[in-house]
């Protein structure tokens, strides 16, 4: 079994939690690779194979479903209407947007830290809000007692029963990780399944429509149309390690007190990126401006970042016989 | 000071003044049309060049003519830059040439890079080598674009950097003097990206993935390998980048207008031209594949769904959005055709794309109301210099025309050329009363209902009665089935029409390239 990376390099997830969500991803893996005819393959097919590619696919951070919503509302409503594999929420102080936190983070690890126990849980939270202190209460909806008396699936179970009205990530003091229900890895990896299997009757960019991808938003047709464009090649593929979405890049021109700054240089300490790549937080001071515009809402910044998935891929010939396409039965490691 | 001593600083300062004016030989000339001589630039010219192309590329001795070492020179951290691809060719996986947008992130020693210089250069599938290379770059201190361009003239093999001209006062020329300038495509003198907005037609883009440029692709070109396409990035990007960059050009635009510093910029019928004119087209389409495109394989012959017309095909949504009428953005899906209905009107009307019957990559490419000009006029009523009114009444002439009307633009003729503006536009309204007062404008003509609307003082709330009467129009052509059909004809007859006028007009005609690429047209 390839050996997945910590995908956040969280120190909490380690030991017997790293590998459970190791064999979570594995799942994942295996399930894509065993589809029929598909060009999904494991990702140690790739071993000592020269002629790889890494495709990135990027899209924007901003969600198209939300076009012409209110972009307050969008901030808002994020379990309704954050939908590109990345959600936000925005810090208020003293009636102005102070902070704007971004996360692509899916929920898989803090489920694997929840079902430890509320310690494990309480330290996952701690890496990201250093000095805080979270309790049972407000992780899993009942008394610390209470939880140490479940058992694992019945913890994990009600963590995530209780994620919505978790103060440590429904945006009270913070947020943690995705919650929209299309923002999961099992949705990445079905739109995987269904995009990586070459359907020739249709323009590659058609096929979304044609499966369970969801062609309302950026990221499943732009994910789907690159994974038909590998397969028709001849390619195999896979989803990088840590598989996920990554938050690629915050453009736009900004300035601060009307004077142009590189937001992304670490000195400006401005926007930071932390966590592989799956954490943004923007501080926003009083005189920032996107555009000539100050920042009023985090659907504002949405709109300037860039988030995406990257894709490994070889020749199918290139690659050990049984990861190739067609032996999907051999898939089965 | 002896007498020998004397003649060597003497000896120093004629050599150190011949190297300079030679090395700036070298460096840099000026050409600002197409047809001059380039001629070497006065020290006082380039005192007048600040932007970080210059500062960073042409000011260093020597002639820098390689692609890889201007991009060296500009930002070394190869990460820290963005290619961006567009051709009317862009779904065609065959050889030919393609354009390459190239942007540069991070700080330099000319300050920050964002949106302060890009440069832009043909290629074909084994690189740019040899390439002419056009660049700008942003002077931030004087609020302008400068336009440079590597190239070699007829009498000279070897290519050098010329200055083309700078974006000053670019919105005050005439079609004659843009002839054979950069302003000629640059109209206000500003950075273009025609089809600024989703789905970005004829760009690679997270839309439309040109794979022929990525090592995973079918056939990969082979530049598809090479490090400068590791930073391919999609239109999505270059949109933000762009339209922050027309932004703050906008916003220096009106700045000079609120505190002018330059008197020749006080026309006011070339300041306020945007309001009545369309001085640039963006050009915008449906979010759906034609399946009709001839360098597109496979070819379905038909949208594989519904192809819904872009809402500022009828009126200008942005705009109306700015003065609060809400009610335009319920033309957003408000035509949405089937894909028989669609391919029929193509092959109806036998339009023709690269002289077969087709369409564009993607379904009903059509000319919108540009950024520029709706910012540009978003920020003159934000800035008090016009009135909401104003604009509303202008809007209210032609209105179901967002691009291109000629009645609209005729309404500049009541526009003095010295008015103040400020105070939300109110001499400015009594400016173009009185005009009008003394004009006497044919009662039945587009300037008199212009004025009349502005003297009510009710111009928004007609317009919006206005809107709400063309949406609910529209609706029921659309909705009826005996009248939907001739109605998608009407509308697509218009399209045509528009794609006619830019090609026609005498400044946006510039933006066609390809002779013929652009715009699918009936023969």
């Amino acid at each position: 079994m390839f050996i997945y990376s910590n995908p956040t390099g969280d120190p909490a997830l380690e030991g017997e939690a790293l590998e459970s969500y190791r064999a979570q991803v594995h799942q994942q893996y295996s399930r894509c690779a065993a589809h029929r005819k598909s060009a999904f393959t494991h990702l140690h097919a790739f071993d000592g194979v020269q002629t790889t590619a890494i495709d990135h696919v990027t899209w924007p951070a901003f969600p198209k479903v939300s076009s012409g919503i209110d972009l307050a509302q969008i901030d808002q409503q994020r379990s309704d209407l954050q939908d590109e594999y990345v959600e936000w929420c925005a810090d208020r102080s003293g009636g102005r947007v102070s902070r704007v936190t971004f996360t692509t983070e899916f929920h898989e690890p803090f489920l694997i830290l929840a079902r430890q126990g509320l310690a494990a849980a309480v330290d996952g939270i701690r890496n990201l809000y250093p000095n805080s202190h979270p309790t049972g209460r407000e992780l899993f909806g009942i008394d610390d007692s209470q939880i140490e008396q479940l058992s694992p699936d019945d913890r994990e179970q009600t963590f995530q029963n209780h994620v919505q009205r978790n103060p440590w990530n429904n945006g009270e003091f913070g947020i943690l990780f995705l919650t929209h229900r299309s923002n999961n890895m099992f949705a990445l990896f079905e739109l995987a399944n269904d995009c990586a299997t070459p359907n020739l009757s249709l323009a590659a960019s058609d096929v979304c429509a044609k499966t369970n991808c969801a062609v309302g938003r950026n990221s499943d047709p732009a994910v789907c149309q690159a994974l038909q464009l590998i397969a028709r090649a001849d390619r195999s593929l896979a989803l990088t390690d840590a598989p996920g979405v990554t938050i690629r890049k915050l453009g736009g021109v900004w300035e601060l007190n009307g004077v142009q700054i590189d937001v992304n240089a670490p000195a400006a300490n401005v926007w930071q990126v932390s966590r592989n790549r799956r954490r943004g937080v923007l501080e926003v001071s009083a005189g920032l401006t996107l555009a000539g515009e100050p920042i009023r809402s985090g659907a504002q910044v949405a709109k300037a970042l860039q988030v995406g998935v990257s894709v490994l891929s070889a020749p199918d010939a290139d690659l050990p016989f049984w990861a190739r396409r067609g032996n999907e039965s051999t898939r089965r490691v | 000071m002896n007498a020998h001593r004397f003649l060597l600083l003497i000896l120093v300062c004629m050599f150190g003044a011949s190297a300079f004016v030679s090395t700036r030989q070298e460096g840099l000339r000026k050409q600002l049309r197409v047809s001059d001589v380039p001629s070497v630039m006065t020290e006082a010219e380039l005192m007048e060049l600040e932007d970080p192309f210059f500062r960073l590329v042409l000011k260093q001795p020597g002639q820098m003519t390689s692609l890889s070492a201007i991009e060296d020179r500009l930002q070394p951290n190869r990460s820290q830059r963005q290619v961006f691809v567009v051709s009317e060719d862009i779904a065609r996986s065959s050889h030919g040439q393609r354009r390459m947008v190239v942007s540069f992130d991070g700080t330099s020693s000319a300050g920050p890079l964002d949106g302060n210089v890009m440069l832009s250069v043909f290629f074909d599938p084994n690189g740019p080598d040899g390439q002419p290379i056009e660049a700008w770059g942003w002077d931030e201190r004087r609020g302008r674009y400068n336009y440079y361009k590597l190239d070699s003239s007829p009498s000279q093999q070897q290519m050098f950097w010329t200055f083309r001209g700078s974006s000053d006062l670019a919105d005050h020329k005439s079609p004659s003097e843009r002839q054979g300038t950069c302003l000629s495509c640059h109209i206000n003198g500003a950075p273009i990206m025609k089809e600024l907005f989703f789905p970005w037609n004829n760009w690679d883009s997270f839309k439309f993935r040109a794979q022929y440029l990525r090592p995973s692709g079918l056939s990969p070109w082979p530049i598809a390998r090479s490090p400068r396409l590791t930073q391919l990035s999609g239109a999505e990007s270059l949109e933000g980048m762009i339209m922050s960059s027309l932004d703050r050009f906008n916003r220096r635009r009106v700045a000079d207008l609120v505190s002018p510093t330059d008197s020749r910029r006080f026309d006011a019928r070339l300041v306020l031209k945007p309001i009545f004119a369309t001085t640039e087209v963006n050009i915008v389409s449906a979010d759906v594949e034609s399946g009709m495109h001839p360098f597109q394989a496979p070819r379905t012959g038909r949208p594989t769904s519904e192809v819904v017309v872009p809402s500022s095909f009828f009126l200008n949504v942005a705009l109306l959005s700015t003065l609060g009428i809400s009610e335009a953005n319920r033309f957003n899906g408000l035509a949405r055709l089937n894909p028989e209905e669609y391919s029929r009107l193509i092959s109806e009307t036998r339009t023709l794309f690269d002289d077969e019957v087709g369409d564009t990559l993607f379904a009903w490419f059509t000319p919108e109301p540009s950024h520029i000009d709706n910012n540009y006029v978003a920020g003159l009523i934000s800035s008090g210099l016009v009135s909401r009114d104003l604009i509303a009444a202008a809007q209210l002439v032609d209105l179901e025309r967002p691009v291109l009307s000629a009645d609209r633009e005729s309404l500049l003729s009541v526009i003095p050329a010295r008015v103040a503006l400020g105070g939300d536009g109110a001499a400015l309204k009594s400016s173009v009363l009185e005009l009008a007062r003394l004009q006497k404008p044919d009662s039945t003509s587009p300037t008199a209902f212009f004025v009349e609307t502005l003297a009510s003082g009710q111009a928004i709330e007609r317009l919006r009665l206005r809107v709400v009467e063309y949406l609910d129009r529209e609706t029921k052509a659309l909705g009826d089935p005996a009248t939907r059909s001739t109605e998608l004809s009407r509308l697509y007859q218009l399209l045509l029409r528009r794609r006619r006028d830019v090609l026609r007009h005498p400044e946006l005609s510039a933006l066609d390239e390809t002779g013929g690429l652009l715009f699918p047209l009936p023969k």
